[in-house]
């Protein structure tokens, strides 16, 4: 029988997992405390956030340390237009979109010129640069200050509904990504990651789909950002610090760079945990750490990864009788 | 005789001081099967990839049909019509063989860069790569990960990525290499086969001499960078410079 896998129908385990994910992140406000809808509205921004960085990572094998500047020029675009009024709110979110994917228009070429830890070097080295001109240009960032008070229209001014909005435009996001993973342009992003120097023999420009890549990563960073401006009113610096850049490859590996909803998983725990711990003592990084440690010695494949391994050796095992014998 | 597909002249590279390549010079007639042999170091790979565009040459030409392509990328040169197949196996491990060979012919039909439907559905590229597994008898293991398969296959598995752009010139870097002696058979059969019926020009670099004296119609012996001497099997095997360059007292 050939042709096995023509035109296969998304799973029903897939499905479930979408429907599972979206109830769970809609009955957040019934659990009625202010403070679980701000978590949540975190867990899926930082959650696009680093599903936008896995795009390069997990899916393309190119280690980007330097996404926070997306991610920050994407706030910084909705805080400047919003704050002076420039534009609506309905024109600055896409505005913060477009801006992430310029920025990378500009950069990426520089990037792509080097691979492997040069790669990541200059990713850093760039972003470093960009942290450098927000954090110093008082008169048109506010430098350290930031910028606050960043006003949203008033039907979303509730957190509530606002958080339904980001709810639904990360959604909508994971399913554009996923689409993008799963078509023949992420085909190629994939063989690129395995085999780079091949994928130039079978007569595609690799370049080309790396700068690609580069820029749709920006792009949905910038989204993130600008989500984030919207919800907290307030943005600062930090945001296009390089620890930035590092915690959403904390959270892709935690929960796993070879799954698909691996990065927001690991969103959530990092989150989470820095929240729990916080409480209680100011070295919650030490505990973060430590989990980090266990996690990339027993998990080596990611939270996800790792339970997607057990679910396939289990159900190796069910079918293993109908496998064709060793030759 | 057919006119020539593809021309290399005077073509030389060094790397430092050692010549690996040293003014080589010859022409592969269209539909033709050949080899190239000679002791390691020669310079057979490092031929393959001036030709292919994974290396610039220092000085010299290589045509295409007539066209010059000595220096351009290897996507583009692999865009015009010349496939490789590698002495290290070459291909996308952690993926699916099905998708190793999909991504190829994609790649072909110029869909790379599409985003909106998924990879497998597009019927027409899924069965031509399926067609083309079956080809190599890869077809039960299409959903098995490359990295899974035994080092014959994955051997295989290069040559139908190869074959997935539809080239008209086919260079195979040791396709048999580590290959059991019935899976050399088997290969041998099968570039054969795949030869005659998709009418391609192929030249092969191989060290087991009994496949290169069985199958190529013409052999050219490279040695110390420099083409040694060129001719039939027949010939070849004459020649007293290769005999004691190369084939030593193993032909007689």
């Amino acid at each position: 029988m050939t042709g096995g896998t023509e035109g296969k129908p998304r799973t029903l385990g897939e499905t479930a997992q979408w429907a599972a994910g979206l109830l769970l992140f809609a009955a957040i406000p019934f659990a009625g405390r202010a403070y679980y809808i701000t978590m949540a509205n975190e867990i899926l921004v930082m959650g696009l956030f680093a599903m936008s960085f896995n795009l390069l990572y997990g899916v393309t094998g190119m280690l980007s340390f330097g996404q926070a500047a997306y991610y920050g020029v994407g706030a910084y675009t909705v805080g400047l237009l919003l704050s002076r009024g420039v534009v609506p709110f309905a024109v600055a979110l896409p505005a913060a979109f477009l801006l992430g994917g310029i920025l990378a228009v500009v950069l990426g070429p520089l990037c792509i010129r080097l691979t492997g830890v040069y790669f990541t070097m200059l990713t850093l080295a760039f972003a470093e640069m960009v942290w450098g001109v927000v954090f110093k240009w008082y008169d048109f960032t506010g430098g350290d200050n930031g910028i606050q008070g960043i006003p949203v229209p008033d039907a979303l001014r509730d957190p509530v509904r606002y958080y339904y909005f980001t709810l639904a435009v990360v959604f909508a996001c994971f399913w554009i990504l996923r689409k993008v993973v799963e078509s023949p342009f992420g085909a190629t992003l994939k063989s690129i990651r395995e085999n780079e120097e091949r994928v130039g023999f079978i007569g595609v420009k690799v370049r080309r789909y790396q700068l690609a890549v580069m820029v749709l990563s920006g792009a949905f960073s910038g989204l993130a950002g600008a989500l984030f401006a919207g919800y907290q009113h307030s943005i600062h610096p930090d945001m296009l610090h390089w620890t930035k850049s590092g915690e959403v490859i904390l959270m892709s590996i935690l929960g796993g760079v070879s799954s698909f909803f691996g990065p927001l998983v690991g969103a959530a725990i990092i989150l989470y945990i820095e929240d729990m711990i916080g409480k209680y003592t100011e070295f919650w990084e030490i505990c973060i750490g430590t989990i980090m440690l266990a996690i990339v010695i027993f998990f080596p494949r990611g939270v996800i990864g790792t339970f997607e391994t057990w679910t396939e050796r289990l159900r190796g095992v069910r079918k293993g009788s109908d496998e064709p014998a060793h030759s | 005789m057919n006119r020539p597909i593809l021309e290399v002249r005077r073509l030389s590279k060094a790397f430092g001081g050692l010549k690996v390549n040293h003014e080589v010079s010859f022409s592969i007639r269209e539909g033709e099967l050949s080899s190239i042999i000679g002791p390691n170091g020669a310079g057979k790979t490092t031929l393959f990839n001036l030709i292919t565009g994974k290396l610039v040459p220092d000085a010299g030409e290589v045509l295409f049909r007539g066209e010059r392509i000595d220096g351009l990328p290897p996507a583009e040169i692999a865009r015009k019509g010349i496939g490789r197949a590698f002495q290290i196996t070459s291909i996308f491990k952690e993926r699916t063989a099905l998708e190793n060979v999909l991504v190829a012919v994609l790649s072909r039909m110029r869909r790379t860069g599409r985003m909106f439907r998924r990879a497998t559905s597009y019927p027409d590229a899924v069965r031509e790569s399926m067609e083309i597994l079956e080809m190599f008898s890869l077809a039960d293991q299409a959903n098995a990960m490359a990295s899974a398969l035994p080092h014959g296959d994955q051997k295989r598995l290069d040559i139908a990525v190869a074959l997935s752009l539809h080239p008209e010139l086919v260079l195979l870097d040791e396709p048999m290499a580590g290959m059991s002696p019935e899976e050399r058979a088997g290969t041998v059969e099968l570039i054969r086969r795949i030869w005659k019926e998709k009418a391609l020009t192929l030249l092969f670099i191989e060290h087991d001499m009994d496949v290169v004296f069985s199958i190529s119609e013409w052999i050219r012996v490279l040695n110390q960078g420099v083409l040694l001497a060129e001719g039939t099997p027949e010939e070849i095997s004459r020649n007293r410079e290769v005999i004691t360059a190369y084939l030593g007292e193993e032909i007689e």
